[in-house]
């Protein structure tokens, strides 16, 4: 193998990874912080590409769109938290029950509305050309999405060891009884991470990875997720968190 | 009759196998017509048991309408209520009653669905079958005499492979869809460039609804050999020729071949010209200039916002064979052989050129055509710019 073809293919490793990366930090999160197995994950995720879609073909931009899917998922996760998982606090089974059945539903109206065909975005201008790397043309959208992850893994890391927010999810995670006795935090904590999770499930990456891949990676998540439900999967993001 | 029959014991636990031995399929890899006799309704007192005209005609669809090939079953079900909307809702004489159940595309659920039009809707026909692994799973429940108004791929895949090695390009990469179909075709294509002295150089063989191009096609772009042919279909197809592109491919002076499904109208409307110059091989087009195909695709357009597609064109065939049989028959569907022998007997006028079933293979015999893609006055469709006449498949 060229060390040509071995540069090109580590690009896409990290491309590709970088954006399972933002799709995995919420999920992590919203199962390590609140303990909700969260099944419709994939669902918000094909969500947000849709939203971002119509949201480009509204306006013509992409960056509008980059920041509106987020808003709009967000504001679905603050609607839900208190409407349905509050209410399931612990019950990991019915948990999972209902997150399917979320899911479901989301990804039926997603069809209703968008139609079932397959839709995608195209990169914007700036970032739809290539870049010579190493004597070899690399797209410059998939740089993006590589540098947007590692930006996104230190923000989230910063959040979490150095601010006052960081530290009430920590203890949370440790234990949510205790920080609950001390002040009324978990709650409104609870929200709020649930609605950031939801926010960054959904940012467009649609671009390349066409919103029909969102969806197959939606149904993927669905898959892979259900196949082992809790203790363990509980337990890598919990460490991954509180390491 | 010693012993428990399958039959008896399937009985005492409540199953039904004695209905689905009676079943019949006439179906098979892509957009195909399978025949079931319903035990419960079909064996009446003598004389002319079910024939009696007008009754209601039960045809159960099984169609992918989410995974991979999702846009194959929107466009079958456009096609088949289309071509009932033209024909009075009957075929024959019979009213028709559509049940359409979505196969996701996983074996497992076309075989449980297929289960549900016997069982439960006890469908007189069933229509539809995409995949081809599921064509193999539902042919123990739905008992197997298949016909297909589609093709195999022999037909697409051998006849390019020998027009464009013959015409001097002989060395080629391959880039198929990891599954039985795609296989099949790469295999087909390097028979029909081996023939005239060509050679296949080297392949990649993404899986079926694969996420991410990239890897593969930077593989096709550090190796040497500049032709490139591919099987890829719906959601596939456009992740390809997406990438192909963002990876410079064609500006690297690298030529993209295909099985026509690789620029079917599903996958232009989406990538546009960036599939300008792609050479596929089919057995339609778009552009095919016959009264039969000017007049489906004008009714198409006059139904639904956009152009019909290949699928939309087999569908139609399917139907209309479906209902040329039922004439000859009187509508009648209760003999099982009778009715598949009507079916293989049919032959008419169909957008793509003549249609009549191979007696041996059931498939089509069929013009195929090469075909390049083109922007022309904003839209981006298929030109037609060969044809290999009268493919028939080997029965291999």
């Amino acid at each position: 193998m060229s060390s040509e073809l071995l540069f090109q293919q580590a690009l896409n490793g990290l491309s590709f990874g970088a954006l399972l990366f933002i799709l995995a930090a919420g999920l992590s999160l919203v199962f390590g912080m609140m303990d909700v197995v969260n099944l419709a994950h994939g669902a918000f995720y094909m969500l947000g590409a849709y939203v971002a879609l119509s949201v480009v073909q509204l306006t013509g931009s992409f960056w509008v769109a980059m920041l509106a899917a987020p808003l709009a998922l967000g504001l679905l996760g603050l609607i839900l938290e208190p409407l349905l998982l509050r209410r399931l606090r612990g019950r990991h089974l019915d948990q999972v029950l209902l997150t399917i059945g979320v899911s479901l539903i989301v990804v039926d109206q997603i069809g209703v509305v968008w139609g079932r065909e397959v839709r995608s975005l195209a990169a914007p201008a700036g970032l739809d050309g290539s870049v010579a790397l190493f004597g070899g043309d690399y797209p410059a959208y998939r740089l993006f999405v590589i540098g947007l992850g590692i930006a996104l893994a230190a923000v989230v890391t910063l959040v979490y060891r150095r601010t006052a927010l960081g530290m009430h999810i920590r203890a949370g995670v440790e234990d949510a009884q205790m920080l609950g006795a001390l002040a009324s935090w978990p709650r409104r904590c609870s929200a709020f991470s649930r609605a950031w999770t939801s926010t960054r499930s959904s940012i467009p990456w649609s671009s390349s990875w066409s919103a029909a891949s969102a969806r197959s990676a939606g149904r993927w998540w669905a898959a892979s997720s259900s196949v082992r439900p809790t203790p363990s999967a509980r337990c890598c993001s919990r460490s991954s968190l509180s390491r | 009759m010693a012993g428990f029959g399958k039959n008896e014991l399937a009985a005492r636990r409540g199953y039904s196998y004695r209905l689905t031995r009676r079943q019949f399929l006439i179906a098979s890899s892509a957009a195909a017509l399978a025949a079931c006799g319903p035990a419960a309704v079909a064996p009446t007192a003598s004389g002319s048991p079910s024939a009696s005209p007008g009754k209601t005609l039960k045809i159960g669809q099984l169609l992918p309408f989410t995974g991979v090939y999702a846009e194959l079953g929107n466009s079958m079900r456009r096609a088949t209520e289309l071509y009932l909307k033209l024909n009075d809702n009957k075929l024959a004489n019979r009213p028709v009653q559509l049940i359409y159940e979505d196969d996701a595309n996983v074996t497992a659920t076309g075989i449980q669905k297929t289960q549900k039009f016997i069982d439960q809707d006890q469908v007189d026909v069933m229509m539809g079958v995409v995949p081809t692994p599921l064509a193999y799973g539902i042919r123990n429940a739905v008992h197997a005499a298949k016909m297909s108004a589609s093709f195999s791929s022999y037909q697409i895949s051998y006849p390019i492979g020998d027009y464009l090695s013959a015409k001097g390009t002989k060395d080629f990469f391959l880039a198929y869809a990891n599954y039985g179909f795609g296989t099949e075709s790469a295999a087909d294509f390097t028979t029909g460039i081996k023939k005239n002295g060509g050679s296949v150089t080297g392949n990649v063989a993404p899986p079926l609804g694969n996420a991410d191009f990239a890897p593969f096609v930077t593989q096709i772009k550090n190796q040497p050999t500049k032709n490139v042919y591919s099987f890829f279909s719906g959601a596939d197809a456009i992740g390809f020729i997406k990438t192909w592109n963002q990876l410079g491919l064609t500006a690297a002076g690298y030529k993209l071949y295909g099985a026509g499904f690789l620029t079917e109208q599903d996958v232009l409307k989406e990538v546009k010209d960036l599939a300008n110059g792609i050479v596929t091989s089919l057995f339609w087009a778009v552009e095919l200039d016959n009264a039969e195909n000017k007049k489906f695709v004008a009714d198409y357009q006059k139904q639904y916002p956009l152009l019909p597609d290949v699928f939309a064109v087999q569908q139609y065939d399917g139907m209309r064979a479906l209902d040329e049989a039922l004439k000859k028959l009187g509508g009648d569907t209760s003999d099982k052989d009778k009715f598949s022998k009507a079916l293989e007997d049919v032959s008419f006028k169909s957008p793509r050129g003549d249609f009549a079933f191979d007696k041996t293979t059931h498939n089509p015999i069929q013009d195929i055509y090469i075909r390049e893609v083109k922007t022309q006055g904003g839209q981006t469709v298929n030109t037609i710019s060969d044809k290999v006449a009268k493919v028939t498949d080997p029965g291999k």
